[in-house]
């Protein structure tokens, strides 16, 4: 066992515990402690550090301890009442004949983490079919949630959006999906293969269905490459935690997102994950580090990684992923001629927004 | 007496935090509180769960009657714990 030295700890050392058995960490103190504590509450690494201390791998100070104890509980409290309202939205949308799964942090964190007290979660992800969309939007609705950003014109997210985020009257935040991303890989999914199968997590004793553990594992590679740029540790970690838990089938996966278009998100997943982390890499995970990317692969994750990357972007790079010559029609011109109300607040008048979307245009044919 | 199977619940080195179908709010169990809750993941007698603590705090039965009791009703009144069938 190789002890590390306090002073070259980072949050990626947090985000390994629990995960590679031969690693000892030294928390650092003062400031070195401020900072890293600081970074593991950003990164959301709290419950794998409260882990790593419990477990013994980890040696802190009472006063850390202390810290890092009631900060771990806080998560959890949150993670309960989470749950809470997981059920009571999933048995709204099931009265009204929404059917849904449930995705990301509750499922992750009984189904792919050796105690749910190891992964923690802010919000309520639920997925639905397209042609429940607007019905689920609206259920929601009538309880008092708020939509937290406008559509950008009706009809559009049922048709072309990831989906939304809603905020019930308790602040409680509940993101409805669609498919699994914005932009050009949002399109290439078919929402339709997302409910071919299902998982099931239990909460409690009420079994909420989620996506099988497959595309379980091909959602986690999207929301770590597609989401935050540079990828969210604890994304990276839930990639690592799924493969390295044995029951993904990574050639299923590979087939599955073979005819999304969008292998290069799971190779870019698994070899971020193993390098940011410092895994040591199998034979059977060198295929993602060697990935050939199509043209479209390449100029579709340009949208969302590296310092050309836009919501913008992402729109424009998504208009050759729309199948069909009308639904692309009808897509550029939802994103020209929006609602009023979207328009008025995001660019004040269609003038403005014409010369932007030129801008994005040009810059998504410069850049690489 | 048991532990509700819908309980929403996590254990941690901060003890367990349950919500339970009634409870308005989590709550967290520490010290006796998770021996009470450990021993009750399986049905149990009052007389069973009073024993079986006392004996793993080294202390005797009327004392730990006297602790734990009032927690058992509270936990009643929020559905974290309920009466086995």
């Amino acid at each position: 066992m190789s002890a590390l030295r306090s002073q070259t700890l980072d949050v990626r050392d947090v985000a390994r515990l629990g995960l590679v058995d031969d690693d000892e960490v030294v928390l650092p103190r003062n400031d070195a402690w401020d900072d890293l504590w600081s970074r593991v509450r950003d990164e959301r690494a709290v419950p794998l550090l409260a882990q790593g201390v419990r477990s013994g791998a980890v040696s802190a100070t009472p006063d850390q301890v202390d810290a890092i104890r009631h900060a771990h509980e806080d998560v959890m409290r949150a993670c309960v009442q989470l749950e809470r309202c997981a059920l009571r939205e999933h048995a709204r949308l099931a009265a009204v004949g929404v059917e849904c799964r449930l995705l990301k942090g509750a499922a992750h964190a009984h189904l792919d983490y050796p105690d749910p007290s190891w992964r923690g979660f802010g919000d309520v992800d639920l997925l639905v079919r397209s042609g429940d969309y607007d019905h689920a939007v609206a259920t929601l609705v009538a309880v008092g949630a708020r939509r937290r950003s406008d559509e950008v014109r009706p009809g559009f997210d049922r048709r072309f959006g990831k989906g939304v985020c809603m905020i019930r009257p308790d602040g409680v935040q509940v993101d409805l999906h669609r498919t699994l991303a914005t932009g050009p890989f949002g399109m290439t999914v078919d929402p339709d293969d997302l409910f071919a199968a299902a998982g099931t997590v239990m909460l409690g004793d009420e079994p909420v269905p989620t996506l099988d553990v497959d595309l379980r594992f091909v959602h986690a590679c999207f929301h770590a490459v597609l989401g935050d740029f540079p990828p969210r540790i604890t994304a990276l970690r839930d990639v690592a935690q799924m493969l390295s838990g044995g029951a993904v089938d990574l050639d299923h996966v590979r087939s599955i997102v073979r005819g999304w278009r969008a292998g290069i998100v799971v190779a870019t997943a698994i070899a971020a994950a193993w390098t940011t982390l410092r895994l040591s890499r199998p034979p059977s995970l060198d295929w993602a580090f060697a990935y050939v990317p199509s043209r479209f692969e390449r100029s579709a994750l340009a949208a969302y990684v590296g310092p050309h990357r836009s919501y913008a972007r992402q729109m424009v790079t998504a208009v050759p992923a729309v199948r069909g010559w009308g639904a692309r029609a009808a897509y550029v011109s939802s994103l020209l001629f929006t609602d009023g109300a979207y328009l008025a607040r995001r660019d004040r008048g269609y003038a403005r927004r014409m010369g932007r979307a030129a801008r994005t245009v040009v810059r998504a044919r410069v850049a690489p | 007496m048991v532990r509700s199977a819908r309980n929403l619940w996590r254990a941690g080195d901060f003890g367990v935090v349950i919500l339970g179908e009634r409870s308005p709010e989590p709550i967290t169990l520490d010290g006796s509180g998770v021996a009470l809750w450990n021993a009750l993941a399986a049905p149990e007698s009052i007389a069973g769960l009073v024993a079986s603590l006392a004996a793993s705090f080294g202390t005797d039965d009327e004392r730990v009657a006297l602790d734990v009791l009032p927690l058992i009703e509270q936990l009643l009144d929020l559905g974290v714990l309920e009466v086995a069938a």
